[in-house]
């Protein structure tokens, strides 16, 4: 593992991580969530979580390139995004399934879709042109 | 592509009992306390295919990176591959809770509930797709939102 390029790809996809969520789901979609506010935290109880949020994208950062280091062999920006793609799917299936039970709108079940799928799909494009492997027998 | 539809078939079945027992029966009174963020029960049943959609895709995605490679193989590569994508599953919980107003046990459970599962996977799993698929059931649970009860 080369912990170099690990570190900055982590660093370059949480920074992308949080500004993409923040522009699409807290500006884009704004209006599209205050159709329903009492699915939210108000805006003080949401300033108190705040932390969570931060962490919680660490989190999601840190083991998308994990992910990727461990099991994407040198392969560049191409299969980053498409590992990227396929793991906005597994989100993208949540969203269904929140939809089923939460009373969400439809235009908030197609935000988070499309969101979903544009966010992990650059955040895996950008690990795998930052990071590369220290050698090439290493995955 | 014989393996890949059995282990589908296999992991969707075990999910969605899985999601049933820990939502609809074990975590039932905890989402009771937050009536206002779930539809009502007629309302959820109607809408009860998209949950049954939701499962199919989240697993088809989970299946589709084993089989693509990314995880190697092999149960221990499926259980590597489940453990990560647990964990990068516990960060999306923690941003959801920032914004909606969830019991933090929903979270702590929910992911206490997704390890737990990894070693059932640990002591079941024989063909190597379905290892990765099993591997996979504590995400596809999301024990934070799916909710039947």
């Amino acid at each position: 593992m080369n912990w170099k390029k690990f570190f900055i790809a982590f660093i370059a996809a949480f920074i992308f991580l949080f500004v993409f969520g923040f522009l699409w789901y807290g500006k884009f979609m704004d209006p599209i969530h205050k159709e329903v506010p009492m699915l939210w935290r108000t805006q003080a109880d949401f300033g108190s979580h705040f932390p969570w949020l931060v962490l919680g994208h660490i989190v999601v950062a840190f083991f998308l390139t994990m992910l990727y280091a461990h099991f994407v062999p040198a392969g560049g920006a191409g299969a980053g995004f498409s590992l990227g793609i396929l793991l906005a799917l597994l989100f993208v299936g949540n969203n269904v399934i929140v939809f089923a039970v939460q009373p969400l709108t439809t235009k908030i079940l197609w935000g988070w879709i499309v969101g979903d799928l544009i966010q992990f799909g650059f955040a895996g494009a950008i690990i795998g042109a930052i990071y590369k492997p220290s050698s090439p027998t290493a995955s | 592509m014989k393996r890949f539809i059995v282990a589908f078939i296999a992991a969707y079945v075990f999910m969605f009992f899985w999601g049933w027992l820990l939502n609809g029966v074990l975590l039932k009174d905890i989402y009771a306390q937050t009536p206002n963020l779930w539809r009502p029960q007629s309302e959820m049943m109607s809408l009860f295919h998209w949950i049954i959609i939701g499962q199919a895709l989240v697993i088809f995605a989970f299946v589709m990176i084993y089989a693509s490679g990314f995880a190697g193989g092999g149960v221990i590569a499926g259980i590597r591959l489940g453990i990560v994508l647990e964990i990068a599953a516990i960060g999306m919980r923690l941003a959801i809770y920032a914004v909606q107003p969830f019991p933090g046990k929903l979270i702590v459970y929910g992911s206490i509930s997704g390890l737990i599962e990894m070693n059932h996977c640990r002591g079941n799993c024989r063909c190597d797709l379905q290892a990765g698929t099993r591997a996979y059931v504590h995400l596809a649970a999301e024990p934070l939102f799916y909710r039947r009860s």
